[in-house]
């Protein structure tokens, strides 16, 4: 088992903000009213991949095959309210940050250095986990939250494994880690 | 309310985007520690947000559902994209501490991880979209079709046998499509 997360010595507890359940009950809230103005939950990777599609037809449609792929997917992409919300996540996301803090990035002061991920693991993860999401045909959002609310097969059989690998390869990840500095 | 024009669907689903961005952030998810956190067991504010978030997110699609408010949506069950994709989600999730919602968030508040997350996502979505004609096939092989786990298996409630799972995403602003008709009137 790996240790908790240090924290300061002082034993002052460190406020992480408002329970996960209080969160957790309004993204649910949140997502029961996407259910009934869309007549879908929330999803997030299909926005990457309909922006994507937009961004290679206007700069390299012969490269990417876009056309190929409009056949393939029988719906040309487009910016729809999908979109929409993911520009939102990052206003929604930026509003909160500099109107109520980020009380992670004050913890993280108190708790000096710890180790930062560098650009390229970030960039790097990030690729995979959306091919992934693609392959899937969801992620954390479509799959995870609003699939498994739906009783969804599909999402059922994502979610536990792509939490479970991922949990494998961190923990083994962590170890090496420890491995190294002890 | 499916009758809704484009132009209040985006400005809602922005409206949505804003509300979800701000509570990821608050919840301290728009941060890649926490998640990795939950990956190795040391933080648990994940399972707890997404467990209720889930439970109370059924509660809610069920209720709308029986009074025809809304539809079932599931995702075809495509074992192989299913298994594939989740496991290169995990390794992705694990190597960046992001998830495609959480890295908005966190590029929103002023992360660069996140920042650098959301590109490489956008790549992969690009390379995803040059790539998809040749892969759909393999994607798609063995599919079981919309599978639900409600009531025993009513699989492929939708309409009709596995041709619904190439059937194309009809548009969202189609008013009059299948999806604007519950699914108890169509069996």
């Amino acid at each position: 088992m790996s240790p908790r997360r240090q924290l300061p010595a002082s034993g002052a507890a460190i406020d992480r903000g408002p329970s996960p359940y209080l969160i957790g009950a309004a993204i649910g809230l949140l997502n029961i009213c996407a259910f009934a103005a869309f007549r879908k939950g929330i999803g997030v990777s299909g926005a990457y991949e309909s922006s994507a599609a937009l961004a290679a037809r206007h700069l390299a449609p012969d490269a990417a095959h876009v056309n190929d792929y409009v056949k393939a997917r029988k719906v040309p992409p487009k910016f729809n309210w999908e979109s929409w919300l993911v520009l939102g996540t990052i206003l929604g996301g930026m509003a909160a940050a500099r109107t109520l803090g980020d009380r992670d990035a004050a913890v993280d002061d108190r708790l000096g250095a710890e180790p930062k991920r560098s650009p390229l693991a970030s960039a790097a993860g990030g690729a995979m986990l959306m091919f992934g999401a693609r392959m899937a045909d969801g992620c954390t959002s479509g799959h995870a939250l609003s699939g498994t609310a739906q009783g969804a097969g599909s999402s059922w059989l994502f979610t536990p494994l792509m939490f479970g690998v991922g949990s494998l390869l961190a923990r083994a990840r962590g170890a090496r880690r420890r491995g190294g500095e002890v | 309310m499916a009758e809704m024009n484009e132009s209040t669907r985006n400005a809602l689903g922005m409206a949505t985007g804003v509300v979800f961005g701000a509570l990821l952030q608050r919840g301290g998810l728009a941060d890649s520690r926490t998640i990795v956190g939950q990956l190795t067991g040391d933080d648990s504010r994940v399972a707890k947000t997404m467990g209720t978030a889930v439970a109370v997110g059924a509660l809610g699609h069920r209720w709308l559902r029986r009074r025809g408010l809304t539809t079932d949506e599931p995702k075809p069950m495509n074992p192989v994209g299913l298994v594939g994709g989740a496991v290169l989600f995990g390794a992705g999730m694990a190597l960046s501490g992001y998830c495609p919602g959480t890295a908005a968030a966190a590029a929103g508040s002023g992360r660069r991880e996140g920042m650098w997350a959301m590109a490489g996502m956008l790549a992969a979505a690009a390379a995803f979209v040059a790539t998809y004609p040749r892969l759909k096939k393999a994607l798609e092989a063995g599919t079981l079709g919309r599978v639900t786990l409600a009531g025993g298996t009513p699989a492929r409630v939708a309409t009709a046998p596995l041709d619904v799972v190439v059937r194309p995403r009809v548009p969202a602003d189609g008013g009059t499509d299948s999806r604007s008709v519950p699914r108890r009137a169509q069996r």
